[in-house]
């Protein structure tokens, strides 16, 4: 048996453990044939007297042990325990481990998922706390009318709209961006390519069912992967948003599919940056670019970087006439154009920008927070850099009342949003404090089944070994999704989500989206309420 | 006859030293009432008399509330238009509007009977419930209802009688019986925006009986009589009654919809082909993430066949016929490496296999 | 819980009438009040109804910041009057040492400009007296306008009416439009800017409602004219919504209703004009009004109309004999005035409806 040395990784420094229990354990192998990291073998407990040649006594039961070491290291997805029978084996945290130094020797960590730093969740020191008591009439969520629409696309100024009198009526005499009035709640941007086929396949399944089957107009970003042919080609491209990012991955092949069109995508969101990694942009490597990959990008088999800038971009006013003007342009200005960054110190800055530009050409102002999702981030950027979304948001709402001009460039805002489970609280309190309506990722891939958490479960969407098949491309994994299980399952929630957003807006006495009432939130924490400019209580 | 006049020349009696005057007066045993009303909230009950006598009240221009809470024995005949919530938890007695009634006429009614001889206004009869104890509350309204009537009904009978309002988009208002649980709503004229809470039927011989006889008494309290005729052409009415829990909405699967409406071959099927089987957790064959190798190249195997009694999939072969050989079964096989951990000799050995 | 009422008529009708038709409506509010707005005046105004009203309630110091504002602007006083008020112990009222209602004669360089012109003139002067009277403390500036008066005090109705002397008809005071409110209370503070109806520039506007949530409507509305102020209560926002969209924006009066409360986006895109009702409903997406409300207006050229909030949770009724037409809470107010009315044509408004009552006695009213 080799010496162990003190320098040597062991189980000790790994952050998950395998519990196993050899009395329960069947030794039906299960464990180890799910487990997509390798992490974890069957061995017998110890030599066996004369078991070697064959002569001994039937060995005793295996053993299941992990593996020490960072190549085959255990996440603690737990399909182990899923799978087990007897209830026999499970990983568990090791909170003595020694994870961050022993992972940094082949260079930065790498992960997927969210910001790890235990931050506390401003959202949850914010209460309802202005409830329609004998003042006015709560209403009923299930017996009224509710009116869950959001804008996205530049508004004009009433001063400026081009409307006519004539005789009673009011005609147009001109025209005016395009503004769509589509669900508060959107899909947002995971590409082909960080997500499997089939997850992606399962998310536009659920936004083509609760459009046509639910009357809720959710629209879901395409992410900067492209978009598949078909769809290109259909009338429910008018339920994407098509992202382009600094790698401007599957344009060239958008751009070809402009004559077979059908219909005009719901808006372009040019993405600038996310809130999971502000200034890092975003990386597939050569291995994760399988032949579909390649085709619906439009590239050959090789790692694919987005640059962390659009390259050639020099100033905000130029990246408001570059990408805003020429994607209006290319949809010949029927199309609204959005934009979306990362929550940032000046994001204040860029939202007055854009609120000033006299060709009203930006028609939507994406901000994403610090706890937004990754595919694949190094962990320093994930945990360390990005900006919390709800001040930032209620900030450049505050800056937007301040020149009037709140409302004409729709806030959307995201990053953490559905983070404890409650999306339509969250979405609630941040449209009380000024967005006109949310982005979700993270909750969705949860939705279809990833098990993936705050507390440093799983996360490993970078490494192509998803266990449950919806950040891979290794089709022994994809098969693992049931398409249309993980799309009833997103279906589901947004029902609920929509009866939740009713049950929030009836005891306010609101029947439409309270965009800005900010009056009807509290706080319990003292500086969350100061900062806000909300109510304390306590 | 206990006269009332509330008003003297600029000053009013308020609704609270009226309401003590009636209280003290039927106390006293008096029994008949007429009340010049100056928008006086709630005349007319709960009042009851000590020997069971009933209580006549005739009314004129009183305010909210004619007739709520109002007791079994008690008439009460307003001569006029009301404002809001006449007849509000009535709970035995007869109030007669003979003019419009405001919102909420009738609302949360439990027994007896509200008869209106024009309009109601919105919400009318909503909540209104029948209390198995009591004779069903009744609901009669001469022409039409404003928006949102009968909303939450859980029982008793409104008649709707359209009088005067064919020309109207709807005799029951915008969205009428939202969340409608019980009792019958009987209404002659034109209807729209029905929910899905209630089903439309013809009357049957015994709604008709019902109605003919209640109609007498109905038109009789609003001295309108003469509309009998015109008001029994039994075919010109309807029914609404809840639609029960059956009635959900037909709602189309997941799987329903994405073989019906989805793209033919799937979103991605021009570029990778995929039948959507769905693996479990535990797959063989070419799903495995590892496969086993029997790997006897120094030909130390001593055939002691503990992989074969191991296996728990029963996915090991040995044949004899060219040589001695072990060889897994792919189709049962997951690739857990059982066999690799009880080899005595480590010939079998675990292969990852390439992603596909 | 407030109530609302108004009085259209041919004839000039004294504020009694309006008392009469609010009192049998007085359980339905908590009798801390009395203001109403009276347009197109006779009786001792009937000489000067080009020449804009000052309507005033101030201390002494209040009177000498007017007076000297006044004059420096160049406005020279025309005509005054003083009501003769009778005080009695134990009368329920907080009465201003002083109530002044002056009419003005415009400054010289003002008497052949555009009324556009003079429009803005008088506001800014209100504007401008209301600050100067503000940072005193020396009294409350209501309206300032051609042809109307504004009386607002603090108190119960009867004893206010009795101390103006207002429930006995002697002609001097009467008007063909009166709009009245019996409350000063407010859900914030008691203060005499809060009590309905709300001036700005001709329009008038009571409401027997709550504007749930209004710092979203009062924080848009601060930056698109500088006339939007006060706030003080949240039933302003619907003044200025209407002034907004009918004298700003000069759209058909029937747009004011598709404003306060637009359709569901699923009905309004069936609409013929979808598309200008939606530009519409984007761009002033802030002036939505969420909260149960029953509205009446009073228009520059003397319609009156009347709406209510899109769920109908607040009682609204009009009614008419010929000459004489008015909008109440409660149709007991109506039955005191106008008895011998035909009641089959009293108009409930529902959830939808917009009625107008126009100089002639003519009603119109839609659905939106």
């Amino acid at each position: 048996m080799a010496a162990v040395m003190s320098q040597d990784i062991g189980p000790g420094d790994m952050p998950w453990r395998i519990w196993h229990n050899p009395e329960a354990c069947l030794a039906c192998g299960a464990c180890v044939a799910t487990c997509t990291f390798g992490a974890i073998y069957a061995t017998l407990p110890l030599p066996l007297a004369g078991h070697a040649e064959g002569t001994g006594p039937a060995p005793a039961k295996p053993l299941i042990r992990q593996k020490a070491g960072t190549a085959n290291a255990c996440t603690g997805c737990g399909m182990c325990a899923k799978v087990c029978p007897a209830g026999a084996i499970e990983p568990k945290f090791n909170p003595d481990n020694r994870w961050s130094l022993v992972a940094r020797k082949n260079g930065p960590i790498k992960r997927g998922g969210r910001s790890a730093l235990p931050m506390p969740r401003t959202l949850d020191s914010i209460v309802v706390g202005r409830i329609s008591q004998m003042t006015d009439p709560a209403l009923d969520s299930e017996r009224h009318t509710f009116d869950l629409r959001a804008p996205l696309g530049r508004v004009l100024l009433p001063r400026d709209i081009p409307l006519k009198t004539n005789g009673d009526n009011l005609l147009i005499s001109g025209k005016t961006p395009p503004v769509r009035w589509i669900y508060p709640l959107i899909f947002s941007d995971m590409s082909i390519g960080a997500l499997s086929t089939r997850a992606w396949e399962a998310m536009i399944l659920a936004t083509a069912y609760l459009n046509e089957q639910c009357g809720m107009p959710v629209r879901m970003c395409s992410g900067e992967g492209g978009m598949p042919q078909k769809l290109l080609e259909s009338e429910r491209i008018k339920y994407m948003i098509i992202q382009i990012a600094s790698g401007h991955f599957g344009w060239n092949r958008i751009i070809a599919a402009m004559p077979r069109m059908k219909a005009d995508p719901a808006a372009i969101l040019i993405k600038i940056g996310q809130g999971a990694k502000p200034g890092d942009g975003g990386l597939l490597p050569a291995a994760k670019v399988a032949p579909h990959i390649q085709a619906i990008r439009g590239v050959p088999r090789t790692t694919l970087h987005s640059p962390p800038n659009h390259q050639g971009l020099y100033s905000i006013e130029e990246s408001v006439q570059k990408m805003h003007l020429s994607l209006n342009a290319a949809f010949g200005f029927r199309v609204p154009v959005a934009v979306k960054c990362a929550a940032s110190a000046t994001s204040v800055s860029v939202y007055n920008n854009l609120l000033r530009d006299p060709y009203n050409i930006c028609g939507g102002f994406f901000l994403d927070g610090i706890m937004g999702g990754t595919g694949a981030a190094n962990a320093v950027s994930l945990d360390h850099t990005g900006h919390p979304i709800v001040s930032k948001l209620r900030d450049c709402y505050r800056a937007a009342v301040n020149l009037g001009l709140q409302g004409r460039i729709p806030l959307w805002a995201g990053g953490g949003v559905g983070l404890g489970g409650d999306a339509a609280a969250d979405a609630f309190k941040l449209i009380c404090l000024g967005a006109d309506g949310v982005f979700v990722g993270r909750l969705l891939i949860q939705l279809l089944g990833c098990i993936g958490n705050e507390q440093g479960r799983c996360n490993a969407c970078n490494t192509g070994r998803c266990p449950t098949g919806i950040c891979t491309q290794d089709m022994r994994l994809v098969q693992r999704l049931d398409v249309d299980r993980g799309a009833q399952a997103i279906v589901d929630y947004m029902l609920a989500f929509d009866a939740e957003m009713r049950k929030l807006m009836a005891p306010v006495g609101n029947s439409s989206l309270p965009v800005g009432r900010a009056d009807a939130l509290v706080s319990t924490d003292r500086a969350v309420a100061d900062i806000l400019g909300i109510q304390y209580a306590c | 006859m206990l006269r009332i006049n509330t008003l003297d020349g600029n000053g009013r009696m308020s609704t609270q030293a009226l309401l003590q005057t009636i209280a003290s007066a039927v106390e006293n045993g008096e029994t008949e009432f007429h009340i010049s009303a100056s928008g006086q909230h709630d005349i007319g009950g709960p009042l009851w008399n000590r020997e069971g006598r009933s209580l006549n009240f005739t009314v004129v221009n009183p305010g909210q509330r004619v007739g709520s809470m109002c007791m079994p024995n008690t008439t009460i005949t307003v001569e006029g238009s009301v404002p809001a919530d006449a007849g509000w938890l009535n709970s035995g007695g007869t109030v007669t509007v003979r003019g419009d009634a405001g919102d909420t006429a009738g609302h949360c009614a439990a027994s007896g009977r509200i008869y209106i001889g024009g309009r109601a206004g919105a919400r009318a009869g909503s909540l209104m419930k029948h209390d198995p104890q009591c004779a069903e509350p009744e609901l009669w309204i001469l022409k039409s209802t404003g928006s949102f009537s009968f909303e939450f009904m859980g029982g008793g009978r409104a008649i709707i009688c359209g009088q005067d309002s064919q020309t109207l988009p709807s005799v029951l208002g915008e969205r009428p019986c939202v969340g409608m649980v019980g009792g019958i709503v009987y209404f002659r004229g034109p209807h729209h925006d029905l929910p899905p809470d209630v089903q439309l039927m013809p009357l049957d011989a015994e709604d008709i009986a019902w109605l003919d006889r209640g109609l007498d008494s109905f038109l009789a309290a609003i001295a309108a009589p003469k509309l009998k005729r015109e008001l029994s052409f039994w075919k010109h009415w309807h029914k609404l009654v809840p639609a029960g829990d059956g009635q959900a909405a037909n709602t189309v699967s997941m799987s329903g919809f994405h073989a019906e409406n989805w793209f033919e071959a799937g979103l991605f099927g021009d570029i990778l082909p995929d039948d959507q089987t769905v693996l479990p957790l535990v797959p063989t064959g070419s799903a495995r993430m590892n496969e086993p190798v029997w790997n006897n190249i120094q030909e130390k195997c001593n055939d002691c066949r503990i992989c074969l009694k191991n296996c728990p999939q029963a996915a090991i072969k040995r044949r004899e016929d060219q040589g001695l050989k072990y060889s897994s079964n792919a189709r049962r096989c997951t690739g857990c490496g059982i066999c690799v951990a009880v080899c005595p000799r480590q010939i079998w050995q675990l292969k990852p296999l390439p992603a596909l | 819980m407030c109530r609302i009422g108004s009085i259209k008529c041919r004839y000039p009708v004294h504020p009694s009438m309006a008392l009469k038709l609010m009192l049998p409506q007085q359980e339905g509010h908590d009798n801390s009040g009395f203001a109403l707005v009276m347009q197109d005046l006779e009786g001792v105004f009937s000489h000067y109804k080009d020449k804009p009203l000052l309507s005033l309630a101030c201390t002494p110091r209040g009177i000498q910041l007017v007076n000297d504002y006044m004059e420096t602007s160049g406005f020279t006083q025309a005509a005054e009057w003083l009501p003769d008020v009778r005080p009695r112990p134990g009368m329920r009222i907080e009465a201003m040492p002083r109530y002044v209602f002056r009419n003005y004669d415009y400054p010289e360089i003002y008497r052949y400009r555009a009324p556009a012109e003079r429009e803005e003139l008088l506001l800014d002067t209100r504007l401008a007296l209301r600050s100067l009277l503000d940072a005193e403390n020396a009294g409350y500036v209501y309206s300032f306008w051609p042809d109307v008066l504004t009386l607002k005090e603090i108190g119960d109705p009867a004893d206010i009416a009795e101390y103006f002397g207002l429930a006995d008809d002697d002609g001097r005071l009467c008007a063909r439009n009166i709009v009245a409110q019996c409350r000063q209370n407010t859900n914030y503070g008691i203060v005499r800017y809060a009590a309905h109806p709300f001036f700005i520039q001709g329009y008038t506007l009571c409401a027997n409602g709550e504007n749930t949530l209004y710092t979203r409507n009062t924080e848009f509305q601060k930056s698109l004219h500088r006339g939007y102020t006060g706030f003080e209560s949240d039933s302003q926002n619907l003044l200025y919504s209407m002034h907004y969209v009918l004298r700003e924006l000069g759209w058909p009066v029937r747009y004011l209703k598709h404003v306060l409360t637009p359709l569901p986006a699923g009905e309004a895109a069936t609409r013929p004009d979808a598309e200008a009702l939606g530009i519409m409903r984007e761009s002033l997406s802030q002036l939505e009004i969420n909260g149960p409300n029953a509205v009446i207006g009073l228009l520059p050229d003397g319609r009156m109309l009347a709406l209510c909030d899109a769920k109908k949770l607040r009682p609204i009724v009009a009614g008419a004999n010929g000459d004489m037409a008015a909008i109440a809470s409660e149709v007991c107010g109506l039955n005191a005035i106008m008895p011998d009315r035909d009641v089959s044509r009293d108009i409930y408004l529902n959830e939808r409806q917009t009625l107008v009552i126009d100089n002639d006695m003519e009603t119109k009213q839609w659905l939106q």
